[in-house]
């Protein structure tokens, strides 16, 4: 008896020691695909071929951001967060990723940050890597990481000059949120699409005019302030 | 007894069963030979992460190699080595041109990706010692093949017993990546070792704000941003060299773009730009502050508002993004021993 007894102990001990190394099945498996578009054409480089709704025609030469905080809601709760913080460089095409063992869930608004979150936006961070590094802004003017670049050029009158759109500091998080039903099933990959649409940094609420407002938002707090409040919208999901 | 063992078996089963895999796993290196020494190369915490692939791992026997190789002129026909232009107390570089060009410095090329003045070499670092050893250099691999010395250590290095120019390659970028700048005074700045006088305050106050916006392109700490730009040096580009990336694409919009310097040991040169025009920092700073031409492609971070006719720095302004710039000198890179000619 008191052998069963140890053994009993023993066991219950060992089991719960490594419970945590047991093996969970997959719930299921959601992949995020991102695209980007200017209206409903895919974005295509160095084009001086598209117009934004100050009528002037620009191009894009350079695209990179963070997006991070992505989260599925239902009835106005939070039912999934994506844990990543993706560093998406747009001129390398699309971008996917892929989050397993997730349990299913049923959402009928997306939310996403296009940045770094407060308590990442310091230096060092995020991981040391050579494009992360490149994203970072300066400690002098506040610290943290470039959120966007978006950088290219656009015609005025007949003269072509540059524009640099780019966004940071936690002040200027872009907070953006989309409504899209729909559902993630057990046993299959859900693929659910996300498409920036790039006049959308241009527009509502703010319509932004590189000629009356300027072509260069670094430093400037009123600036980064209307490019953030654009690009809440700016991220759509595709049904 | 027989109860006691059974209770040690069944724990024993139940532990063992539990177990997670915490092991390393397995080397995914087809070039590993036994007895080699591994190497960790260790860039400063403040740096990016080392990219290394995975086929070529460092080792202490293959870096020695590769310097041995770095410094020997077998690998061309005319009695140069990677060395002769690349000189170790010049920061790796020259102070004279090549085909009218500026020598770019060997530093710190482990975490780039895209090589040459005009960015006619992409990939990585086997990559480029490939593209030397074989169109640069036009080694003679038949010459290498019949040094006995150089048939044993590869013998024994990389298992080959006929010397290809991958492996050639393979070994001269496992010393290149050891070439290193880390020990600038800015460094130890960064790191909280030292600190900067005043105006070397002042000039880095200019270059990682927008008075001066270097950083955007000499990114903190590595110093360049690995891609190339059209920052308005020619508006027209009347010889081939000015066309920069235009040469390689072929493409308008690519008129006149190169790849942006590394800054590490930029006060060591005596040539600056694709075509050495500038022979000081005081002039390259006079360029960006006066001289940048207005041309239809310039890079879109040099067209800031206020800006169009230049940076308007003050002398003393541009004396001390000078100061700043100077800060970038690494008198341990350039005398190293461990970089230096094994001979």
């Amino acid at each position: 008896m008191k052998y069963l007894l140890l053994i009993g102990v023993c066991t219950l001990f060992t089991l719960s020691a490594c419970r945590k190394e047991l093996v969970i099945p997959p719930v299921t498996t959601l992949r995020i695909d991102l695209q980007h578009k200017v209206g409903s054409a895919h974005l295509a480089f160095d084009s001086l071929m598209y117009e934004n709704k100050a009528g002037e025609s620009y191009s894009v030469t350079k695209l990179n951001y963070f997006l991070s905080g992505i989260g599925f809601y239902n009835n106005s709760q939070l039912v999934f967060t994506v844990d990543t913080i993706a560093y998406i460089d747009a001129r390398t095409g699309g971008y996917s990723f892929r989050i397993a063992d997730i349990p299913a869930f049923t959402y009928d608004s997306v939310s996403y940050f296009i940045g770094v979150p407060p308590p990442y936006n310091e230096h060092g961070k995020l991981t040391s890597t050579y494009e992360n590094v490149a994203m970072e802004w300066p400690d002098m003017m506040g610290g943290g990481y470039h959120f966007l670049k978006l950088e290219g050029h656009w015609k005025d009158t007949g003269s072509i000059s540059g524009y640099a759109i780019h966004l940071g500091t936690n002040a200027c998080l872009v907070k953006g949120g989309y409504k899209a039903s729909g559902h993630t099933r057990q046993g299959v990959e859900n693929v659910i699409g996300l498409s920036m649409d790039i006049n959308e940094w241009l527009e509502t609420p703010y319509t932004y005019s590189f000629k009356s407002d300027g072509v260069y938002t670094m430093g400037d707090a009123i600036l980064m302030q209307r490019i953030s409040e654009n690009g809440r919208d700016v991220i759509k999901v595709l049904q | 007894m027989r109860k006691t063992a059974w209770v040690i078996c069944a724990l024993i089963a139940l532990i063992v069963a539990c177990r997670k895999e915490t092991g390393n796993p397995p080397a995914n290196n087809s070039t590993d030979i036994p007895g080699l020494t591994p190497f960790i190369i260790r860039p400063p915490a403040h740096f990016p992460k080392l990219p290394i692939p995975e086929d070529n791992q460092p080792y202490v026997e293959k870096i020695q190699l590769g310097r041995m190789l770095y410094y020997d002129p077998i690998l061309s026909n005319d009695g140069r080595s990677c060395a002769t232009c690349h000189v170790q107390s010049k920061g790796f570089t020259i102070d004279g041109m090549i085909n009218d060009m500026p020598v770019l410095p060997h530093v710190n090329l482990a975490w780039n990706t895209n090589f040459m003045w005009d960015g006619s070499q992409r990939g990585t670092l086997e990559d480029l010692m490939l593209f030397e050893v074989k169109d640069f250099f036009g080694t003679d691999i038949a010459k290498v093949n019949a040094s006995a010395k150089y048939r044993e250590l590869f013998k024994k290095y990389f298992a080959v017993d006929n010397i290809t120019y991958k492996e050639v390659s393979y070994a001269l970028a496992q010393f290149v990546r050891t070439l290193i700048s880390r020990d600038t005074k800015y460094d130890a700045y960064l790191q909280g070792y030292t600190s900067l006088s005043y105006d070397e305050l002042q000039g880095r106050n200019i270059f990682f704000s927008e008075k001066g916006d270097c950083y955007h392109c000499h990114v903190n700490p590595v110093l360049t941003d690995n891609l190339l730009h059209n920052i308005g040096l020619d508006s027209l580009y009347t010889k081939e060299m000015d066309k920069g990336l235009f040469n390689v694409t072929h493409d308008n919009k690519d008129l006149g773009k190169f790849r942006t310097p590394n800054l590490r040991n930029v006060g060591l040169r005596k040539r600056y730009m694709h075509d050495g025009r500038f022979q000081t920092l005081e002039e390259v700073i006079e360029f960006y502050n006066s001289g940048v031409r207005k041309v239809t492609n310039l890079d879109p971070i040099m067209t800031k508002a206020g800006k169009e006719n230049g940076l308007q720095l003050s002398e003393l302004e541009k004396h001390q993004l000078v100061a700043f710039l100077q800060t970038f000198t690494d008198a341990t890179f350039t005398s190293d021993t461990s970089l230096s000619n094994p001979q």
